[in-house]
């Protein structure tokens, strides 16, 4: 890295516009690399020095080892929406100008294009959790279907038999809760151990979430058991109101 | 004492624009301790006759009196216990559960009332 020769830095110099003799190449070890995009935008410097080199960002006893400059700070600052950004920036560039060792970086288009990056990203994730969600639906309502309606010829016994259509309902139904809580224990227990890593990879790698909580919210997982025994239960009663419409002795001769 | 009469009894199914009539103007009384077979050939509206009488069909015009009380004029519910309490049904081909052992399947209709 290209570092002052001179520990006596004056802005001129900071800023690399001294002559090239001025500095010296230093070699550093690299701690850590961060896979946002802001650090390698190549349009973030209002001034046009480093346009297509990487941010590194460097602590604060390093400031002053390789520049001199004591407690570095950085100013966040954002526009309001609507704001004339260019004004701002102009504004703010006359404001600095006098101030020694002050740079103005603007990472505006950066956020914007990692927004987006992000957006899109999100966006084909959600699109295939869906896809995989209506395709279990599917599959499960169909499967539920298929199995009450082979059953058609003992229910359409019990029904020549006397059982009214409440009780069948009420017998069925029982089967979709079992089924839908022998399926939500199934989940759980792969949520506890495949499931929630994969979510927080997602999270981590995919969404790039820098701070993420490492567990689901409850209220989350609890809307996922109910909804779960709720398509269960619609699963098997839905061709039981199906069935039921066909007389008893068209169901018998199934 | 009767314990069953059919009058004029008549059962039309229908498919799209064709009509054709199973049970054509039906009418007798059957007695208490009383044996009745009802012979026909195939096709001459036996079962059907038997599935009006056993409450599982609806008949299309007519009267069905079971102990005094015109089963056609139950909501289906009604119909459904009356069925479960008055009448027994064998059908032609038994209709018996294939899961179920012989006991089982006598007490169905035990187990059946009780659900």
């Amino acid at each position: 890295m290209k570092v002052p020769k001179s520990q006596k830095n004056s802005d001129h110099l900071l800023k690399f516009e001294a002559s090239p003799d001025q500095y010296i190449e230093t070699e550093m070890e690299i701690a850590a690399i961060v896979s946002r995009a802001l650090v390698t935008e190549e349009k973030f410097l209002i001034r046009g020095v480093w346009k297509t080199a990487p941010s590194i960002i460097m602590t604060n006893s390093q400031m002053q080892a390789n520049f001199d400059i004591r407690q570095y700070k950085m100013i966040s600052m954002s526009c309001l929406e609507g704001a004339d950004r260019e004004a701002v920036t102009k504004q703010l560039l006359t404001e600095i100008q006098d101030i020694p060792k002050a740079v103005l970086q603007d990472y505006t288009k950066a956020i914007e294009t990692q927004e987006n990056y992000l957006r899109q990203q999100q966006m084909f994730f959600t699109a295939i959790a869906m896809i995989v969600l209506i395709m279990s639906l599917l599959h499960i309502m169909n499967s539920m279907r298929a199995s009450i309606l082979t059953s058609r010829y003992e229910f359409g016994i019990l029904r020549a038999m006397g059982i009214t259509d409440s009780k069948l309902y009420r017998i069925i139904a029982k089967e979709g809760i079992w089924y839908g809580a022998l399926t939500n224990v199934l989940l759980l227990f792969l949520f506890g151990t495949i499931l929630q890593k994969m979510m927080i990879y997602y999270m981590q790698h995919v969404v790039q979430f820098l701070h993420i909580s490492a567990s689901v919210p409850r209220h989350f997982v609890i809307m996922i058991v109910v909804f779960n025994m709720v398509i269960s239960v619609l699963a098997v009663l839905l061709p039981t109101g199906q069935m039921l419409k066909n007389s008893v002795v068209k169901e018998i001769r199934q | 004492m009767e314990v069953l009469r059919l009058e004029h009894v008549e059962k039309t199914y229908r498919a799209n624009d064709h009509a054709v009539k199973a049970v054509r103007d039906v009418s007798f009384q059957i007695h208490e301790e009383e044996v009745t077979a009802i012979i026909g050939t195939s096709g001459f509206g036996k079962s059907t006759l038997l599935n009006l009488i056993g409450g599982l069909d609806q008949l299309t015009r007519g009267k069905i009196i079971v102990k005094g009380k015109e089963i056609h004029q139950l909501c289906r519910k009604e119909m459904t216990l009356f069925r479960g309490r008055n009448i027994g049904f064998v059908f032609q081909n038994y209709s018996l559960m294939p899961v179920l052992n012989v006991y089982d399947n006598v007490a169905l209709h035990r187990c059946a009332g009780q659900l």
